[in-house]
């Protein structure tokens, strides 16, 4: 491959840049490191990501403009040992290019909503800078070309998430909150490294492009191997991402700001799985066991977390939970072999979410940091942008018709039953799903901006509306969640509608397989019609139902009264953080205290100990030795001249 | 009768040894010196005798003289001993002990 | 030759008893008189053997000089209170007397097995003891060695002599604060 573009690489150094003058210059000309402004420092960090926008953009022209198929750029020889070459080389084709924009789009609204948010507040640069961090390893680890660049990638956006989650550190909470997602993520992190291991092993290269080249000229991988890889790889994806079982930090998450919610959890970071498997389609599409693994932990994952949302009380929780299940929608979309799909559902999701998040934090800091719903409501007359926004964020988010959530979900709940990887059960999860989170998308609207006006005195003094620069983030992507769907419209509609082409197939075709999806489902004869209106139908029923009901009541067992324990269950979230307190923390906990008093204090301190004293000791014997008396010294002398006279007498006169 | 002259030699080494290892009395000590001296010039002059070449006798001149040379010193230096220890006993002088 | 070697046997032995007596007297002046005793058989052993010179030097220096040097030290420094006793610690006497036989049987094995191998005709120089006598004795052969080919040593053998005569003067000097 040769190199044909250097815009790659700034793209990748602009937000470093940023992040190295938020980060050391700026404290350096303030002479400390809270006394930047967060103006000036969200100005320069916004600045340095739109930069590599309108480079990105530029980037993803060349690539539309069909000049070339693929943006190569080789830096430098970073390893190069033995049979292993680990250059680093970035490459962008059709892919990535949407992740691209994604990353630095959205994350530039971001930036620019964070300059209101963050205006008050005293370490802004240093929020600012691991901001542009987190941007550059992003896309580090969407652009680049093989597995340890990705990696590196990886476990750069997992730093800055554990940065910006413990953003504000001085509460042991929000400082556990961030070790917690950094640790769980690093327990994935095991899980892909074998995988690369084993990908070594058997393909003898790292870089995908080869990788996926070996796959395509018809390299055979015994079954067994397949699965292994595949599911090595996954189990990194679930941390990362966040299915069962290591999805427990991203809740926790929603201690940092809320922005950083919005990019990290919403928008980039999580998806990061779902665009490795993506990225590797060939190679899971050698193990159907594998395929199923992840499509079932998927499917029960995004059932698992809708569920628990419907309880929840924090705002910010609900939607946390909901990421989870939407997260699993994306892997039960690759699960069923709609590896499209997913990187179309990827993109919906990261507009309606991103939205759904800044405007919470559009809530939140109206009502000065409430996050309680029962304690908000009726907030619409007040928070009319936010409110309007929001609307339209959670109509996607539910499916309904013509939002753009509505066309990725309804084509992942086709594919389940639709391609040959896809099973039927699948297909009941994902509707349940469905139903569940348009229900607890309304609830969220009505406990928030509908009913009774529930705030606190104080708190209502304060209530205003936020400035420009946060609701205009929120207007674009309010479009771009309203209209995004469009890209990808099904054949069945697009023929109605005056031949739309479905965009993003098109677009993805070189790079992932499409797979045309029949009328009539392979699991289950079912025609498509009959799925899309069946959903649409679940959809606006249980989002005028979540709205309603929950205006003037919060919880399920309020309505139907024998739920009582299941509600208990759900707000408490399964209990499954206490449980793996109780399997897995404790005994560790324990371990280290072991560890601590005996084996580090007796055992290792006395060795040491030992050695001195030993010294000591060995000194004092042979310090005996100096008698001071001549005579003795004269013995010994003498013991010597035996010796010699011994060997003299032996060798030379006696022969 | 040249091997008895050097077994009378070495005998006479060994008995100056063991007077300087076992006396306490330092100017006994310095005897048993002289005595070792007298021993290793006694070898000397009968291998000197025995091989019949004379350097063995030069040796012994030049040694007999370094051996007078060298009780003058060894008496100051006992002088100088009775003076700080207050004593010639050998234990006394000690003050080098570890 | 038999009262020779008879001869040379007997002061032997009495040098060697003379020699013990030394190691076992608990007086300073005893061992002195013991330790001339020896030099005097040292010197009969010499003349025996021919060595003329050497003999009488030993007497002259050895047993006239030094040792009168050493009785006068005695007699000056008054000692007869400090007699000598064997505690040196029982287990060195053992030590030192082991090592010493060890060196004393050691020794004679060596000379033993020196003594009876074949007597070597190329290390045999040309005074020996019955050439000596022909060539004009011992003096004659003796100084003409010294001052011919060992004449340096000789001149730095005086220089020593002074040196030597300077320290003792200096060390034993009384000192004045």
């Amino acid at each position: 491959m040769t190199n044909n573009t250097s815009l790659l690489l700034w793209i990748l150094l602009l937000p470093l840049f940023g992040f190295f003058i938020n980060g050391l210059a700026m404290p350096l000309i303030h002479g400390g490191f809270s006394k930047t402004k967060a103006s000036l420092a969200g100005a320069i960090a916004t600045a340095f990501i739109g930069c590599a926008f309108l480079l990105g953009l530029a980037a993803f022209m060349k690539l539309a403009s069909g000049s070339e198929t693929y943006l190569y750029q080789n830096s430098f020889d970073w390893l190069r040992i033995g049979n292993l070459y680990i250059p680093f080389e970035l490459r962008m084709d059709k892919l990535n290019g949407i992740l691209v924009l994604i990353i630095t789009g959205i994350g530039s609204l971001i930036h620019l909503y964070s300059i209101g948010y963050m205006s008050h507040e005293e370490g802004a640069a240093r929020y600012f800078s691991y901001l542009n961090l987190f941007c550059c390893a992003m896309l580090l680890l969407v652009l680049g070309n093989n597995l340890p660049l990705l990696f590196f990638g990886w476990e750069g956006v997992g730093l800055c998430s554990y940065l910006l989650i413990g953003f504000w550190f001085t509460d042991t909470e929000k400082a556990n909150a961030g070790k917690k997602a950094f640790i769980v993520n690093r327990i994935g992190d095991l899980g892909f490294l074998i995988g690369m291991f084993l990908i070594f092993k058997h393909f003898g290269t790292l870089r995908l492009h080869e990788i996926n080249a070996s796959l395509s000229t018809g390299m055979l991988l015994e079954g067994s191997v397949a699965t292994l890889i595949c599911l090595a790889l996954f189990v990194g994806a679930t941390g990362k991402s966040a299915q069962l079982p290591l999805y427990i930090w991203l809740p926790d998450a929603m201690s940092g700001p809320t922005p950083v919610s919005a990019l990290i959890h919403a928008a980039t970071m999580v998806t990061a799985g779902v665009y490795m498997i993506a990225r590797l389609n060939p190679l899971f599409e050698l193990s159907a066991d594998a395929l199923a693994v992840i499509a079932n932990v998927g499917a029960f994952t995004a059932l698992f977390a809708g569920t628990i949302a419907i309880a929840q009380t924090d705002i910010k929780k609900v939607l946390a939970y909901s990421t989870v299940s939407q997260l699993g929608f994306m892997f039960l979309a690759c699960g069923v072999g709609a590896y499209q799909t997913a990187v179309f559902h990827l993109m919906t999701h990261a507009f309606f979410k991103a939205l759904l998040f800044l405007g919470s934090g559009s809530v939140i800091h109206a009502c000065s940091g409430e996050q309680d719903m029962t304690k908000m409501g009726g907030l619409k007359k007040y928070l009319p942008h936010t409110h309007n926004t929001m609307f339209v964020g959670a109509l996607a988010l539910s499916g309904i018709p013509l939002f753009s959530g509505f066309f990725s979900k309804d084509e992942i709940l086709y594919s389940t039953i639709a391609l040959p990887h896809g099973h039927a059960h699948l297909l009941f999860i994902g509707v349940i799903t469905a139903a569940l989170t348009a229900i607890y998308s309304g609830r969220m609207m009505a406990m928030t901006f509908y009913g009774q006006e529930r705030l606190d005195h104080h708190t209502k003094e304060h209530l205003h509306e936020s400035g420009p620069l946060m609701t205009i983030p929120l207007y674009v992507l309010a479009l771009l969640a309203a209209f995004g769907g469009f890209l990808g419209v099904p054949h069945l509609i697009g023929g109605i509608l005056g031949h739309m082409p479905h965009v993003l197939s098109g677009w993805l075709d070189s790079v992932i397989p499409t797979k045309e999806l029949p009328l009539v489902g392979i699991q289950l004869p079912i025609h498509e019609a009959v799925v899309m209106i069946g959903s649409s139908i679940v959809a606006v029923s249980c989002f005028l139902f979540g709205v309603k009901t929950f205006q003037k009541i919060f919880f399920i067992d309020q309505l139907f009264p024998g739920l009582k324990r299941v509600q208990k269950l759900l707000a408490g979230k399964y209990f499954i953080d206490e449980l793996y307190g109780l399997l897995i923390v404790r005994p560790l906990t324990r371990i280290a205290d072991l560890c601590a008093e005996i084996i580090d204090r007796v055992v290792i301190d006395g060795f040491v100990l030992m050695i001195g004293r030993g010294t000591r000791d060995l000194g004092k014997r042979f310090r005996s030795l100096q008698t001071g008396d001549v005579q003795t010294y004269a013995l010994a002398t003498l013991f010597g001249l035996v010796v010699l006279l011994w060997l003299a007498t032996k060798y030379i006169f006696m022969q | 009768m040249d091997l008895k002259v050097q077994v009378l030699a070495a005998f006479l080494f060994v008995v100056g040894l063991l007077i300087i290892l076992t006396k306490k009395n330092t100017i006994i000590l310095l005897m048993g010196i002289e005595l070792l001296l007298n021993a290793a010039n006694l070898s000397l002059v009968g291998f000197s005798n025995y091989l019949g070449h004379i350097d063995g006798q030069v040796q012994v001149i030049f040694t007999i003289t370094i051996a007078a040379a060298e009780s003058a010193i060894g008496l100051s230096i006992l002088v100088n001993l009775y003076r700080n220890f207050g004593s010639i006993k050998t234990d006394k002088a000690v003050t080098l002990k570890g | 030759m038999d009262s020779f070697n008879l001869l040379t046997g007997l002061i032997c032995g009495v040098t060697a008893v003379l020699a013990l007596l030394m190691l076992f007297s608990e007086q300073p002046l005893s061992c002195a008189l013991s330790l001339l005793g020896v030099l005097l058989g040292t010197a009969a052993l010499y003349g025996l053997m021919g060595e003329h010179f050497i003999a009488t030097v030993q007497l002259v220096v050895y047993a006239g000089a030094i040792m009168v040097l050493f009785i006068f030290s005695i007699m000056l420094l008054n000692l007869k209170h400090q007699a000598d006793h064997y505690n040196s610690g029982k287990i060195r006497l053992v030590v030192a007397g082991v090592l010493g036989m060890a060196v004393f049987i050691l020794l004679t094995a060596a000379l033993m097995g020196y003594f009876s191998s074949t007597p070597q005709e190329g290390i045999r120089g040309q005074f020996g003891r019955g050439e000596i006598q022909q060539l004009g004795g011992n003096s004659l052969v003796l100084s003409h060695a010294l001052f011919t080919q060992h004449y340096i040593s000789f001149e730095m053998i005086s220089l020593a002599l002074l040196v030597a005569l300077v320290g003792a003067v200096v060390l034993a000097k009384r000192k004045f604060d």
